[in-house]
């Protein structure tokens, strides 16, 4: 009886979603998501755009607090918008009830969390095999063919009797993405799969997310680990609900893809109050900076006093000449708007590999620097020294 | 001060903040609080305002049945040492005409009705004292005479002349049996003069006594009643029948005492159950509360001081139980009481309740809970701070062996072996469930067989006395002329002689027994009489002066067993029998005054030879040609017209009619039980719903994780509803098992109470059946709410729990 009422529900919802030929699989469209607190409105997602196509792998990575589980808890629609438009394998998920979420879910959508959840009562095949029941597209008697199969490719068929508390937390991650394939969705989505694994078992995890894309699966997950990060094919940097990604490609056009993908994974944010000095002229010069939101003032300190230079905005950077020419800074920048200025910063080494890897960027910067320096010149008083 | 004020003011919001929980456990509490108060109160305020109203009549310690006397001897008995009170009074046996058919009447003739000093009567309306040409009727009759003040009503006197008699009034007897329990004789009430001018006697036969100083030894009541029976003897009358009551306790008082004991022993039992419901809801919350006593303990609070805030939170919750248990126990006891009392002709007077009990409720409504609350607070407390900060959890599940059973369970859909498997993971909680589900199941169940047991015992009663209709005269008729006239009635098949009349058993040491033995004369191999025998054999053609005794006689009669020899004085004769078998007893006799009724069998005719009555019968059985109760109510009608005719006067009971009377008795038992399932049914629902609120609470994660992976808020219900289900079906199958001897012990007892012999057992599969539905209808309800409240819940908030 149960079986046939669980197919009736199932059945009676929804069918994998196909999208249009040449639209995104992930579509964003000005998604703001607020948490109501006691404490007052946070707003965890500010006007979010976000796209993500076919056979993508994309890491999200940011802060704690960044707003990069709300991203992809939106994406699975475990997370609600307040406002925009979440598309996914061409549905509206914005659109539908709790219920109706469930089961689209279900049959569209592999969720992956960084504790495993299995259900300790089911085995770890009866765990693969229960989204298979739940969503009823795959007939039952083929289930447990294709858990064996799912388990197989995880490596974890020996214990497929097992109870999830008999495996180790590596294995049971694999259980748990052989779960999330069970009905064979379009989109994974994994809030941070390796947080709570050593690091070897981490690496194999995430070979088993490579070898999935390979396979044609789009896998959407946040992650903490920079060097993991890096190995995705594209790195998606949010930082205060905001996405990072145009920032960086508007401060530096002509970095490639994978260049983008190896700069987005070295990134911090950093939050500067209004006022505040990110770097003071004549200090050693370590880092290179990316304007994310908020405005800087560059000042140059003279006779005593501080003469405002240029005012940079977001999606322009600073902190290059100090690391290109001499080592110290060649003047004092100050937070400069009315709010937190959020800045993408890079250490020196990973400036230096930048440059290295890509000779357009490097040839944009020093055309900049150079730019920079004169206008330098017009502003220093006589008698002042050189910085 | 200040700190005792935090910790309370940590308690208050804790339970403020879970206000579900708060109420859960709250209301499990008051649960067993009003089960018990219910039956406390019940039982103090029924028998307070039975004993002070019995007493308030001066109920007579002894009542003599003497041949005739006058107010001259009434006054010389007064006079006699050791007594407090002496009445005399008339008892006549008449008939009354309801509708189209007589009924035995007994009209009680008082010489003044003022001045009552014994077994008082008090007027209910009308006039008072009844003029000449009136009766009173007993008030409990009023609704089955169907007559109204200043109407006549028929009379026929023992020598066959009718009378009417206007109804002036009614009175109130504590001393007769309740109209309401259907009983077959109407009490009615007349001055001396009316039943002088009825025909009959102005002497009185019936002297009531009420004993002076020490009436409650019966040594000394003997020798008071020996001291005035010889008094009597010197006046020249004759003492025919002498009967001691036990002082001051009112007529049934026994079996309303054991149904109420039974009653208090099913409250107490509820409130066991309700102290397992606090044991798991006290641990549920607790396991929630992990964290907060590993920082409580980190920051230096000992252990002592935790638990004594958790006891005190417990404390609280209890006196929020006892304040609104006791209010809805004192109006549910003061309905019962009332419809108790109704039932037995009483009224009450005094609600009050006794202060024992408000001390009883309050120390139960306030100890158990917390003696229950102790060990989860103990165990939940002995949680180091590591432990406490580290979240882990006790809770196993694919270690034991049932575990393993349910996991190669594998044939049903995966989310019904989750459900069923969730339900075995936490085996303390599941154990106590199942107890209060299984003990409450149980008692059900009993209740159910129980009742099964009263009607078939009232079947069997049927099956004992195989004839539609039994005529009775009130004189003994010649049987072959009266036989003849019974046979010239259409409809009717069989007729069969079986007379009775009432002896006393004259015991070995010459002493009278106190009350009379009813005497049937049957034909050994008539088919209108199949008793059950207990001992010994049943009577043959050929046994001269040998006799079957029932149960209620051995009960009397203890020293009596087969192959003894009995004296019988029948009409101041004595006749000797020999004790050749016993029968059971049954819940109703024909010509018997009370179920517990002693009775002998004899053949007829020695049994007519000792009374001198050879060749004459007191009463009929008579078979019908068909035996739908129409019919033999119909049949019932033409005899009685056939026998008016003819002069005779006879009383004609139908089987239907008899049987209706007791099953009324038997349905207000069974109702008294029911009310008991239901609290039970409260209780173990509230035990339910208790467990599944927390399962929900233990496993919210899981729930996210469900709905993250696809489960529809449907199903999550489902899945819930059916760990429910899986856990009363459980239930079910335990209760199934308990019942047999509780419902074999409840059975015997009501049996013993109500006619000295253990009802017919029966455990009728389909009370089994009827509790598996009301339970899993139980589960679906109680586990609904959890299950809804799992269903609403969002993913995100879910995963973020904890």
């Amino acid at each position: 009886m149960f079986r046939w009422w669980s197919r009736r529900v199932a059945s009676s919802h929804f069918q994998a979603a196909v999208p249009a030929a040449n639209a995104p699989l992930v579509e964003l469209r000005h998604v703001v998501k607020t948490y109501v607190t006691p404490a007052g409105n946070v707003a965890a997602l500010n006007n979010v755009n976000f796209q993500v196509e076919r056979g993508e792998f994309v890491a999200v990575i940011g802060k704690s607090g960044s707003g990069k589980s709300t991203l992809i808890n939106t994406v699975a629609g475990i997370d609600r918008p307040t406002s925009g438009e979440v598309l996914v394998c061409g549905t509206a998920i914005h659109e539908l009830d709790e219920s109706q979420l469930a089961l689209w879910r279900g049959q569209n959508m592999g969720v992956i969390f960084q504790f495993f959840q299995l259900l300790p009562t089911l085995t770890l095949l009866e765990n693969v095999m229960l989204p298979m029941e739940l969503a009823n597209r795959i007939p039952p008697r083929e289930r447990r063919h294709r858990a064996l199969k799912l388990l197989e490719q995880v490596d974890m068929t020996e214990q497929a009797d097992r109870l999830p508390a008999a495996v180790s937390g590596g294995q049971q991650q694999r259980v748990a993405i052989a779960r999330a394939l069970a009905n064979d969705p379009a989109v994974l989505v994994a809030d941070e799969p390796t947080g709570s694994l050593d690091t070897r078992t981490a690496d194999a995890i995430f070979d088993l997310f490579e070898r999935f894309v390979a396979q044609g699966k789009t896998v959407l997950m946040v992650t903490h680990d920079r060097d993991l990060a890096s190995r995705v094919s594209r790195v998606v940097l949010i930082a205060d609900g905001e996405i990072a990604d145009r920032h960086i490609a508007q401060a530096l056009p002509m970095l490639t893809r994978h260049e983008m993908v190896q700069l987005s994974a070295r990134l911090e944010p950093l939050h500067y109050a209004p006022g505040a000095v990110i770097v003071r002229q004549g200090d050693p010069a370590e880092q290179f900076y990316i304007i994310l939101k908020g405005e800087v003032d560059i000042l140059l300190e003279q006779n005593g006093g501080e003469t405002l230079i240029d005012r940079r905005i977001s999606g322009e950077f600073f902190g290059e000449m100090g690391l290109l020419h001499g080592g110290q800074r060649t003047a004092t920048v100050r937070a400069a708007s009315a709010f937190d200025t959020i800045l993408l910063v890079l250490d020196r080494a990973s400036f230096t590999t930048l440059l290295e890897g890509s000779e357009p960027t490097r040839a944009e910067i020093a055309r900049a620097v150079r730019l920079r320096l004169l206008n330098m010149e017009d502003y220093r008083e006589p008698g002042n020294a050189n910085a | 001060m200040r700190m005792h004020s935090l910790r309370l003011r940590k308690i208050l919001r804790d339970l403020w903040s879970d206000k579900a929980r708060t109420a859960l456990v709250a209301l499990s509490i008051a649960a067993g609080i009003f089960a018990l108060s219910l039956t406390l109160r019940t039982q103090a305020m029924l028998s307070t305002n039975m004993l002070d109203a019995y007493a308030a009549i001066s109920p007579a310690d002894v009542t003599l049945t003497i041949d005739g006397f006058d107010e001259q001897f009434v006054r010389a008995i007064r006079t006699m040492p050791g007594l407090r009170a002496v009445d005399g009074s008339s008892h006549l046996d008449v008939r009354i005409r309801i509708g189209s058919e007589w009924r035995s009447m007994i009209l009680k003739a008082v010489p003044d009705f003022d001045s009552m000093q014994v077994n008082r009567l008090v007027s209910v309306a009308g006039e008072w004292p009844p003029p000449k040409r009136t009766v009173l009727l007993e008030r409990s009759y009023l609704d089955v005479v169907g007559a109204r003040f200043g109407e006549p009503l028929l009379i026929e006197t023992p020598h066959g002349r009718q009378f009417q008699l206007g109804l002036s009034g009614a009175a109130h007897d504590l001393t007769a049996v309740s109209g309401r329990l259907g009983s077959p004789i109407i009490f009615g009430y007349i001055s001396l003069d009316t039943a002088e001018w009825l025909g009959l006697s102005d002497q009185m036969n019936n002297l009531q006594i009420v004993i002076g100083d020490h009436r409650f030894d019966p040594a000394h009541v003997q020798r008071v009643v020996d001291d005035v029976q010889k008094r009597t003897e010197d006046a020249g009358h004759q003492v025919l029948n002498t009967h001691i009551r036990a002082p001051d306790e009112p007529e049934l008082y026994g079996i309303i005492a054991s149904m109420l004991d039974v009653l208090r022993a099913l409250g107490t039992l509820s409130l066991g159950l309700s102290a397992f419901l606090v044991i798991n809801t006290i641990s549920g919350l607790l396991v929630r509360q992990v964290p907060q006593i590993g920082v409580l303990k980190a920051i230096g609070a000992p252990r002592s001081v935790i638990v004594l805030m958790y006891l005190g939170g417990v404390l609280v919750l209890a006196l929020l139980a006892l304040l609104a248990a006791l209010p809805l126990a004192d109006v549910g006891a003061r309905a019962l009481t009332l419809q108790l009392a109704g039932l037995f002709n009483y009224d009450i007077q005094n609600f009050a309740v006794p202060p024992y009990v408000i001390g009883l409720e309050i120390v139960a409504g306030l100890i158990l809970p917390l003696v229950a609350g102790l060990y989860p607070v103990l165990a939940g407390t002995r949680v180091t701070v590591r432990q406490a900060i580290s979240g882990i959890r006790n809770e196993q599940f694919g270690t034991s062996a049932i575990d393993r059973l349910l996991g190669q369970w594998r044939s049903a859909a995966i989310t019904q072996r989750y459900a069923l498997r969730n339900m075995m993971r936490r085996k303390g909680r599941l154990a106590l469930t199942l107890t209060a589900l299984a003990i409450g199941g149980a008692i059900a169940i009993a209740v159910l067989s129980v009742r099964a047991s009263l009607f078939t015992t009232l079947d069997q009663a049927e099956g004992y006395w195989q004839q539609d209709v039994t005529i009775v005269f009130e004189q003994f008729q010649r049987s072959d002329q009266i036989i003849q006239q019974a046979l010239h009635v259409p409809g009717v098949a069989l007729v069969d002689s079986q007379p009775a009349t009432l002896g006393i058993r004259q015991r070995p040491n010459g002493d009278d027994a106190e009350q009379p033995t009813a005497l049937f004369g049957v034909q050994p191999d008539s088919s209108l009489l199949q008793p059950t025998l207990v001992a010994g054999r049943w009577l043959t053609p050929q046994d001269s002066n040998a006799v079957v005794v029932n149960v209620g006689f051995l009960k009397r009669e203890p020293d009596v067993a087969v192959g003894d020899t009995v004296t019988m004085k029948i009409d101041e004769r004595t006749s000797r029998w020999v004790v050749v078998g016993v029968v059971t007893a049954q819940l109703y006799n024909y010509r018997a005054s009370a179920p517990d009724q002693a009775i002998l069998y004899a053949n007829r005719t020695p049994l007519l030879e000792a009374i001198r009555a050879v060749g004459s019968t007191n009463r009929l059985l008579i078979v019908t040609t068909q035996h739908d109760p129409g019919f033999q109510n119909q049949v019932g009608h033409a005899l009685d017209a056939q026998f008016t005719a003819a002069g005779l006067q006879a009383i004609v009971q139908t089987r239907t009619t008899t049987r209706e009377r007791v099953a009324s008795l038997i349905s207000a038992i069974v109702v008294l039980l029911l009310v008991m399932v239901c609290l039970f049914v409260v209780v173990a629902g509230l035990s339910l719903m208790g467990a599944m609120s927390l399962n929900v609470l233990d496993r919210t994660k899981e729930i996210g994780v469900l709905r993250a992976i696809g489960s529809s808020s449907t199903i999550v219900v489902w899945i819930v509803l059916m760990e429910g289900v899986y856990t009363s079906i459980l239930s079910w199958m335990l209760a199934a098992m308990l019942a047999v001897p509780f419902s074999k012990i409840i059975s015997d007892n009501i049996g013993w109470s109500l006619m000295n012999w253990p009802l017919e057992y029966r455990f009728p599969p389909t009370a089994v059946l009827s509790w598996l539905a009301i339970v899993v209808v139980l589960a679906i309800i109680a586990s609904y709410l959890p299950a809804i409240s799992a269903a609403r819940l969002s993913v995100r908030d879910v995963l973020a729990h904890e």
